[in-house]
C-alpha cells in the first residue's frame, strides 16, 4: 500500500454503472468503491482484449520508478467506437490516471479515466466524461 | 471435330441450366421471406437490464456478485449448482484465456446480433467476442451425444411465425449457466430459444434451459430485441497474455 499513499491518493464513492457486461465481476479484482489518481509516463498503451492496457512508469518519493499496469474497464471494441485508437497515448507522454486499486498488487489498478497534460479527459470505461479520445 | 465441338455446345448448355437449377435450391441460398418463413434477418438489440445473481452469491472476499445476465434468484438451483459458485474461482473463467462469452450468457448481451437467413441455415453474428454462431436448419439432428462444443451444437425449425433453435452437446462449462454468477453447466445442458415477431420492429425471445445435474427443473425466461440501426462491430483482439496477466490483479482464492 506503500506505493498508494506516494501516489496522489483520493477516495471518493462511486455507483459503478456499468452497461454492458464483461465476462467478469470487477468488485471481484479492484477496491470499485475507491478511487486513486496517478500520475506516470506512458510506457505501453495496447487496445486489446479483454481490458486495455497501459503501462505507466511511476516516480515514488524515494525517487525510484516503478512500473503501474492499468486495466481499463471497457472493451477494446467499445472504447474504439468512442475513439480510442492504437495511438491515442504514446510512449514518453505524461498522463494522470484515475481508477481503482487491485485488491492483490499494488502495482495494477483499473483504469477510469486518463488526463493528458493537455487538459483533455479520456475515459477508459467508467463513469466520466469524454473529450476527444482520440485526441493527444 | 466439328461433332464433338457441337456435343461440348450442347453439355455446357445442360450443364449451364442444371448449375442455374442447382444454384436455385442449393444449400446457403437466402431464403425468399415472403411466404412461409418469417424474416428475422438484420441487426437487434437486446433489452437488458441487470439482474441479481443471488444474495447468497458472494466471491471470496463477501462481495455480491452481480450483473448477471439471468435473474438468478428465479432459477431452479440444486444444491450442487450453489455449491459450484461458492466452490469458483476467477482463474476459472475461460475468458482469461481469450474465450467467449457462452451460452445462455451471451443472449443477455446488450451489443448488436446480426441475422442472416438461408435455406439451410440461420447466421448470427454477435458482437460480444465477434462470435459467429450456426443454426442448421437443413434437418439434421445432433450428432453423436459424446461429441461436445464449447457452444453447443444448434439446429433449427420454424413452427407458424417462430423460430425455434435447440441447443445440445455443450462442454462442460465453469461459467455455463452465467459468466457473472459464476455457476456451471453440463454437457447435459440444453437450451431452447424461441424467436417470435410481436411487432415490425420487436421480437420476443423465449429461452428454456436444461440442466438436469445442476437444476432442478428447466427455467424458462423471455427478454425483447428490438432492430437496431446499427450492426455488430469488431470487438477487437484478445491478448492471451495479457489477458493472463489481469488475474495478477486477484488475490488467489486457494493456497496453491
Amino acid at each position: 500500500m506503500k506505493f498508494w499513499t506516494l501516489a496522489a491518493l483520493t477516495c471518493l464513492v462511486l455507483l459503478m454503472s456499468a452497461t454492458v457486461r464483461a465476462h467478469h465481476t470487477q468488485v471481484t479484482f479492484y477496491f470499485m468503491d475507491e478511487v486513486v489518481e496517478v500520475t506516470g509516463v506512458v510506457k505501453r498503451w495496447a487496445l486489446v482484449n479483454p481490458h486495455p492496457e497501459l503501462v505507466l512508469e511511476v516516480t515514488e518519493e524515494s525517487g525510484e520508478t516503478k512500473e503501474l499496469r492499468v486495466y481499463a474497464l471497457g472493451v477494446a471494441g467499445m472504447m474504439s467506437r468512442a475513439g480510442w485508437t492504437r495511438d491515442s497515448l504514446v510512449p514518453g507522454e505524461v498522463v494522470t490516471v484515475r481508477g481503482s486499486p487491485s485488491r492483490a498488487s499494488d502495482s495494477s489498478m483499473a483504469g477510469r479515466s486518463v488526463t493528458k497534460a493537455s487538459g483533455v479527459v479520456l475515459t477508459m470505461g467508467g463513469p466520466g466524461p469524454v473529450q476527444n479520445p482520440a485526441g493527444r | 471435330m466439328k461433332r464433338v465441338s457441337q456435343q461440348t455446345t450442347w453439355t455446357d448448355a445442360a450443364c449451364f441450366v442444371f448449375a442455374a437449377l442447382a444454384m436455385a435450391v442449393a444449400p446457403g441460398t437466402l431464403v425468399a421471406q415472403s411466404d412461409d418463413v418469417p424474416d428475422f434477418s438484420g441487426n437487434w438489440r437486446i433489452e437488458r437490464q441487470p439482474y441479481s445473481c443471488g444474495e447468497w452469491n458472494l466471491d471470496q472476499f463477501g462481495n455480491v456478485r452481480a450483473g448477471c445476465a439471468i435473474s438468478v434468484d428465479e432459477l431452479p438451483l440444486n444444491a450442487r449448482a450453489r455449491a459450484w459458485a461458492v466452490f469458483f474461482d476467477e482463474p476459472l473463467a475461460a475468458m482469461w484465456d481469450c474465450a467467449p462469452a457462452s451460452l445462455p450468457s451471451l443472449l443477455g448481451d446488450s451489443f448488436p446480433w446480426a441475422i442472416s437467413q438461408k435455406s439451410d441455415r440461420l447466421t448470427i453474428r454477435y458482437e460480444h467476442d465477434d462470435t459467429v454462431r450456426t443454426v442448421w436448419m437443413d434437418g439434421r439432428r445432433h450428432p453423436f451425444v459424446g461429441e461436445l462444443f464449447y457452444m453447443g451444437h444448434s439446429i433449427g425449425w420454424y413452427e407458424g411465425e417462430t423460430l425455434v433453435i435447440e441447443t445440445t452437446n455443450f462442454t462442460f462449462d465453469p461459467d455455463g449457466m452465467d459468466d457473472h454468477g459464476h455457476i456451471a453447466t453440463s454437457v447435459r445442458k440444453r437450451l431452447t430459444e424461441r424467436y417470435t415477431r410481436i411487432a415490425p420492429d420487436t421480437m420476443e425471445m423465449a429461452i428454456t434451459l436444461e440442466d438436469p445435474l445442476f437444476l432442478t427443473e428447466p427455467y424458462t425466461w423471455v427478454r425483447q430485441l428490438n432492430r437496431s440501426n446499427v450492426g455488430p462491430q469488431s470487438w477487437g483482439e484478445c491478448d492471451l497474455e495479457q489477458s493472463r496477466r489481469q488475474l495478477e490483479s486477484l488475490p488467489s482464492k486457494y493456497d496453491d
